[in-house]
């Protein structure tokens, strides 16, 4: 046994010991004057307290997770229409730049190639001796407008469907439109008359000129 | 003496008014001081959302409060540091010993409370907490910021320090304990 080592007797003494000090701490801490706030002081914590139960109800958006859900929300907001357009400003820029950029390489562009040509939707048959040329063109997809059947809107007429083209190589009149004939003798003739012209015409034009006319 | 309620400031007032005076005055040292500490802890539970309130918040409300109230005497007493106090001979209308002669004179007494003084301010404040306001370990480690086991060991080298003043001082003569330790 260690010489040093406290025995059990010495630390049960050490142990009453100790609980004897505490015990007289804590009567003399406990005895030790405590005194009150002031009477303003406690009025104030009063008014602090009627202030708040009367302002409670109406502060409710002051809450700090009412106020920290709005913040988030608009921050949100912001930054996804500032993605936007920045999504919006890049397309641009890339619809505006491609034909510079293929300008500034030296690229010719062919809108209209010799595939493209040769795909085009227009059929041309060639005319037979006698036979009127017709020119079809290929209709385009339709495009089914369907209005509202209301008993007082009126029904529209269908459009008119336009008739191939006809022209007749053998001398035929045309059956579409015929533009009026004009004689050309009709004509007004103004200036210099021409070598061929026959020297009966160039007579009467010429007394015409010589006419008196009064001069204003 | 049972918890008051959280919602009832003056019945909260009425329990822990005076406790908390006391001990803010154990750690800032000057009354006014002390009283502007409560004060303040007061007002920020009446203001705080986050304070104990509601059905089971008893509990709660004395080990935050001398929480608080801890905060608010420590950054009391750094204000005081540079300050040095001058008596106002209007604040002695009677005879009677002022507060702060109390707490100064104290050091003069063969009483164990002159000898907290002489206990690290941790040791100080984990003796008052537990000895003078009976919170447990718990809610002095809530309240110290410290864990529960470093909370024992200060209070029981603070009582050994404080016997071995007591042993070793002839001032401490007359004290009971003194003698029972001889």
């Amino acid at each position: 046994m260690n010489p040093h080592e406290p025995t059990e007797a010495e630390l049960h003494a050490e142990a009453q010991d100790l609980e004897n000090l505490a015990a007289q701490l804590r009567a003399e801490l406990q005895a030790e004057p405590a005194f009150p706030l002031r009477e303003e002081q406690r009025a104030a914590i009063f008014a602090a307290a009627a202030n708040k139960v009367t302002s409670g109800p109406q502060s409710w958006w002051r809450r700090g997770s009412l106020i920290g859900a709005a913040a988030g929300l608009a921050v949100g907001v912001l930054s996804t229409a500032t993605v936007l357009q920045m999504q919006h400003l890049h397309d641009l820029r890339t619809m505006v730049g491609q034909p510079r950029t293929a300008e500034a390489r030296g690229l010719s562009i062919h809108l209209l190639d010799e595939p493209t040509l040769s795909a085009a939707p227009e059929e041309v048959t060639a005319p037979a001796p006698g036979q009127p040329v017709v020119a079809t063109q290929a209709t385009p997809p339709a495009i089914r407008l369907e209005l509202p059947s209301f008993p007082s809107a009126p029904v529209l007429p269908p459009a008119p469907t336009v008739s191939p083209v006809r022209s007749s190589l053998a001398g035929e009149p045309a059956s579409v439109v015929s533009a009026p004939r004009v004689d050309p003798a009709s004509i007004p003739f103004v200036g210099h008359a021409p070598k061929d012209l026959p020297r009966s015409a160039v007579k009467d034009r010429a007394a015409a000129k010589a006419s008196p006319t009064p001069k204003r | 003496m049972g918890a008051p309620d959280p919602t009832d400031i003056s019945a909260l007032l009425e329990r822990y008014e005076r406790p908390l005076v006391r001990y803010a005055l154990g750690v800032v040292g000057d009354l006014e001081s002390a009283r502007d500490a409560v004060q303040e802890t007061f007002i920020r539970y009446v203001r705080d959302t986050a304070a104990p309130r509601g059905p089971g918040a008893e509990k709660h409300v004395e080990a935050w409060l001398f929480t608080v109230c801890r905060h608010r005497a420590i950054d009391h007493q750094r204000k005081h540091s540079r300050i040095i106090p001058m008596p106002l001979p209007e604040d002695r209308a009677d005879d009677a010993p002022t507060p702060d002669f109390v707490i100064a004179g104290r050091d003069t007494e063969a009483s164990l409370l002159g000898l907290l003084d002489r206990l690290t301010a941790n040791q100080r404040d984990v003796i008052r907490l537990k000895l003078q306001n009976d919170l447990s370990y718990r809610e002095i480690s809530q309240v110290t910021g410290l864990t529960e086991t470093n909370v024992g060991f200060l209070l029981h080298t603070g009582l050994k320090k404080l016997r071995e003043i007591i042993r070793s001082e002839p001032d401490f003569a007359d004290l009971p304990l003194r003698q029972t330790a001889s």
